[in-house]
């Protein structure tokens, strides 16, 4: 499973998490062709066989979670006709709406659309309450750790996380230091991936601090599974998710100056037409109801950004952008960019605009850091942590990097500034070159690697050639810290649809699922 | 509106506008050359028989350039002006680029306008090019109406906003200038024509047909067709949608719609020189038009330039942005 894909062009490359994209790792435990005799199962579910892994939708062959059994006795009753056709009725739905991502590499700009499983995926009522306290106690303390690490750096002084840990990481930023952010809030929208390991803990896989993308698909899945299976709504009581694009303009005008008054201009800052992901960003302005600019239609004059309208030039209060901090000002940054708007960090820095997710939270979803986030929780919060997360070792301690080397095979190898999947190696699945050039990479810079234990991922019926098979899933909800912390119930469950696949990743055969909280 | 929408918009329906135009001369001159029979004016080389289209167009260099040694006749008018991709001013090219505006700003504009632009551009691309060299006729005819729906479905499915007011502002600049290019490339002809006490017709018939004015021009006027009146028609008509006066005064409405500015008031530089241009044509004394040193073809030098000042005053006040004091103010004309 080569996770690995080439960059290909700098637009791409600006986008933060430009396309729903990660991969997962975990072991590929045996099919378990053993065990009981199942009991007479359903329709399309008959012989389907949970493996030796955590399966979403049954707790023993044949018998359905208390929560997914009205959904069993729904999907069962049907026949492959009918649930072929619904399946083709929605890929119509998702072409004719536009609801695709460009294939890069092709001359002719292929447009596909992202794989839809018709089998929803179903949380509890009481599964959610828990993933929802979980991720807010994370956000907030991740939130307070950001503002510490640019401020006073207590965390540092205190010796809970060694200073050059920080100062190494890739994405912290200097420019940052001192510098207050409206309502001190630096990550307004947060994705954060979770997997459950074989025994259903669920855990947090990675944090997305800078721009994590995906939550359209989160929308439109739901309206494309409303239009298909009405009857399976009429039968469950699925919590809305319509309301995620009120809730981001809430979270966005709240950061907005003071003078800007009760109707603050907002904007979403696009890379452009050839990014990835510009139908979600068409997507969300076109919700939200603002303007979708590009870094060229932004200039800054006397300390403040405005737009160019043909009424002439417009000031701006927010912006949700959703280029890289790399590419949004050539002044700051990156001066070979062409995304973004020169001179905008100073007017940030005079807070005449508020910028969304702020500059430099990538310090905070750095790999290494991540292994301190459950201090991280303990430290601001005085709490321990809900929601449990992955074991890693870091590589840069001797003691560990040793154990790391010595285990090689077992473990998920991961470089601490690369995301969506990129210089992993999964150990399990490694060719010996490939573990002797992950050797040489660790010991070359044993700062900018971790070590995970690979996990066996739950898997979750899908529906694959005409049966339910069971694949491999993971689930990003969606999190907007606002005023209130919101999210909308869910979030984006991605499927490796390739049988014992642990790649998610839409370029990779992965496709995605309908998302439901059940109502108590 | 942002301007980078508004621009697209704006050059959509420029490029629209040339495409059907394109297509219209070369259509009318095929005609032509059937009722009067190329060199009984003793108009150039036997086998140039398309020459003054692609002088009107102001296409000779570029196709003298493009095709070395080949005569400018009907396939050779329909391979550069029509078909070929490779050169940015033939109709497939200058629609493709239309449809690409319309791409960028796909979710601005209707649904339907989107539809009818992308088919039109698919149709395009699809031709055989064989069947167009043979019959132009049916293909050039096709591709005036289909922009013409283009033109009705804009005008029937569009928020009449800022964006609809810069679509009619590309349109009848535009326009403006095609017309009076038409003229200018025509007038010495058709003066020659009536010096030498040859009927006006057909010729005058097919400048007048070029711009689709034949049957308004015939309501107007009932006498037989004169040189001069067929100018004055195509410069001065007011209610005619395609006389460089109409033109002009619409640019002028679309462009004072932006800001709301009252007649008699300007608040852009491009308010000034659509203004200017429109006084210069609708209070002009009688006759002046044909007073210049080399007559008419002085004023339409001097229109043409209006419309080239028009056109570089509504980039820098809608599109540009630029700083104050690089904005250029075009006192007065020459």
């Amino acid at each position: 499973m080569a996770a690995r894909r080439k960059a290909t062009g700098q637009a791409q490359a600006a986008a933060g998490g430009a396309s729903p994209a990660q991969a997962a790792p975990a072991a590929e435990g045996p099919e378990a062709g053993g065990g009981p005799p199942a009991p007479p199962a359903t329709g399309l579910f008959d012989g389907y066989d949970v493996g030796d892994f955590f399966d979403e939708f049954f707790e023993a062959p044949g018998r359905p979670r208390p929560h997914y059994r009205l959904l069993f006795d729904v999907l069962g009753s049907m026949t492959r006709d009918e649930l072929d056709g619904h399946k083709r009725a929605a890929d119509a739905a998702f072409m004719g709406a536009g609801i695709t991502f460009a294939v890069y590499g092709d001359a002719r700009a292929v447009e596909r659309i992202f794989p839809f499983d018709p089998v929803p995926r179903v949380l509890s009522a009481r599964e959610w309450e828990t993933i929802e306290r979980g991720l807010v106690q994370r956000v907030t303390a991740l939130n307070l750790f950001l503002h510490d690490i640019y401020h006073e750096q207590k965390i540092l002084r205190d010796r809970v996380i060694p200073r050059p840990l920080i100062y190494g990481a890739r994405f912290f930023r200097r420019e940052m230091l001192g510098m207050d952010v409206p309502r001190g809030t630096y990550i307004h929208i947060v994705g954060t991936d979770l997997v459950r390991d074989r025994d259903g803990r669920y855990m947090v896989l990675e944090d997305n601090l800078r721009s994590p993308s995906g939550v359209s698909y989160v929308l439109e899945n739901r309206q494309i599974m409303m239009q298909t299976f009405p009857r399976l709504f009429a039968e469950h009581r699925v919590r809305p998710v319509h309301h995620y694009c009120q809730e981001l303009l809430e979270t966005l005008k709240h950061v907005a100056p003071a003078e800007a008054g009760s109707d603050p201009t907002v904007v979403l800052l696009t890379p452009g037409l050839y990014n990835s992901a510009y139908f979600e960003h068409t997507f969300l302005a076109q919700q939200m109801g603002i303007e979708l600019v590009e870094g060229s239609d932004l200039v800054v004059q006397d300390l403040r950004v405005f737009m160019k309208t043909i009424d002439g030039l417009k000031p701006i209060d927010v912006i949700y952008r959703r280029v890289d901090d790399d590419f949004i000002d050539p002044l700051t940054f990156r001066p070979d960019s062409l995304l973004g708007v020169p001179g905008l960090i100073n007017v940030f820095r005079a807070g005449n605009v508020a910028i969304a997710n702020a500059i430099g939270t990538g310090v905070a979803d750095d790999k290494a850091i991540y292994a301190y986030v459950p201090e991280i929780i303990r430290y601001y919060l005085k709490e321990d942590p809900i929601l449990e997360q992955v074991p890693t070792w870091l590589c840069e301690d001797p003691k560990q990097r040793q154990h790391v080397l010595d285990r090689l095979p077992e473990l998920v190898v991961k470089a601490t500034n690369e995301s969506g999947g990129y210089g992993m190696t999964i150990g399990p699945h490694a060719t010996c070159e490939e573990l002797e050039k992950t050797r040489e990479r660790i010991v070359a810079d044993p700062r900018n690697h971790i070590a995970q234990p690979t996990l066996a991922l739950s898997r979750h019926p899908t529906y694959v050639d005409g049966t339910f098979a069971g694949r491999h899933v993971d689930l990003r909800p969606y999190i907007l810290f606002g005023e209130n912390p919101t999210i909308v119930p869910g979030g984006l469950t991605r499927v490796a649809l390739r049988a014992g696949s642990l790649v998610v990743n839409s370029s990779q055969g992965g496709g995605s699922k309908d998302t439901w909280v059940l109502a108590e | 509106m942002l301007s980078r929408i508004g621009e697209s918009i704006y050059w959509l329906a420029r490029f629209l506008e040339r495409a059907k135009n394109v297509a219209r001369f070369l259509d009318v001159h095929a005609q032509l050359l059937l009722e009067q029979p190329w060199g009984t004016l003793g108009d150039g080389p036997a086998n140039e028989t398309f020459l003054p289209v692609f002088s009107l167009l102001g296409e000779t260099d570029e196709f003298r350039a493009a095709w070395p040694g080949r005569p400018a006749d009907r396939a050779a008018a329909v391979d550069h002006l029509v078909l070929d991709l490779d050169r940015p001013s033939s109709v497939r090219s200058i629609v493709r680029a239309a449809r690409e505006n319309g791409r960028a700003v796909r979710d601005r504009i209707s649904r339907e306008m989107w539809e009818e632009l992308n088919t039109f551009h698919h149709a395009l691309v699809g031709l055989e090019a064989e069947a167009v060299r043979e019959h132009p006729h049916a293909t050039l005819i096709d591709i005036c109406r289909r922009i013409q729906r283009i033109y009705g479905v804009a005008e029937a499915t569009l928020l009449h906003d800022g964006g609809f007011l810069l679509f009619r502002t590309g349109l009848f600049l535009e326009r403006a200038g095609l017309t009076a290019r038409l003229l200018r490339g025509r007038w010495f002809k058709l003066q020659a024509v009536e010096f030498r006490g040859l009927p006006v017709e057909p010729l005058g018939a097919a400048i007048l047909k070029a711009a689709s004015a034949f049957e308004a021009y015939r309501k107007v006027h009932h006498a037989r067709m004169e040189a001069r009146r067929v100018a004055e028609f195509l410069l001065f008509e007011p209610a005619f949608p395609r006389t460089v006066r109409f033109c002009l005064a619409s640019v002028d409405y679309a462009v004072r719609g932006l800001r709301r500015s009252p007649p008699g008031s300007s608040s852009t530089i491009a308010e000034r020189a659509t203004g200017r241009a429109l006084a210069d044509l609708a209070y002009a004394e009688p006759g002046r038009a044909f007073k210049g040193q080399f007559g008419l073809d002085d004023f339409l030098a001097r229109v043409l330039d209006h419309c080239d000042r028009i056109g570089e005053a509504i980039a820098e006040s809608h599109f540009l942005h630029l700083p104050e004091e690089m904005l250029v103010d075009f006192r007065s004309a020459p």
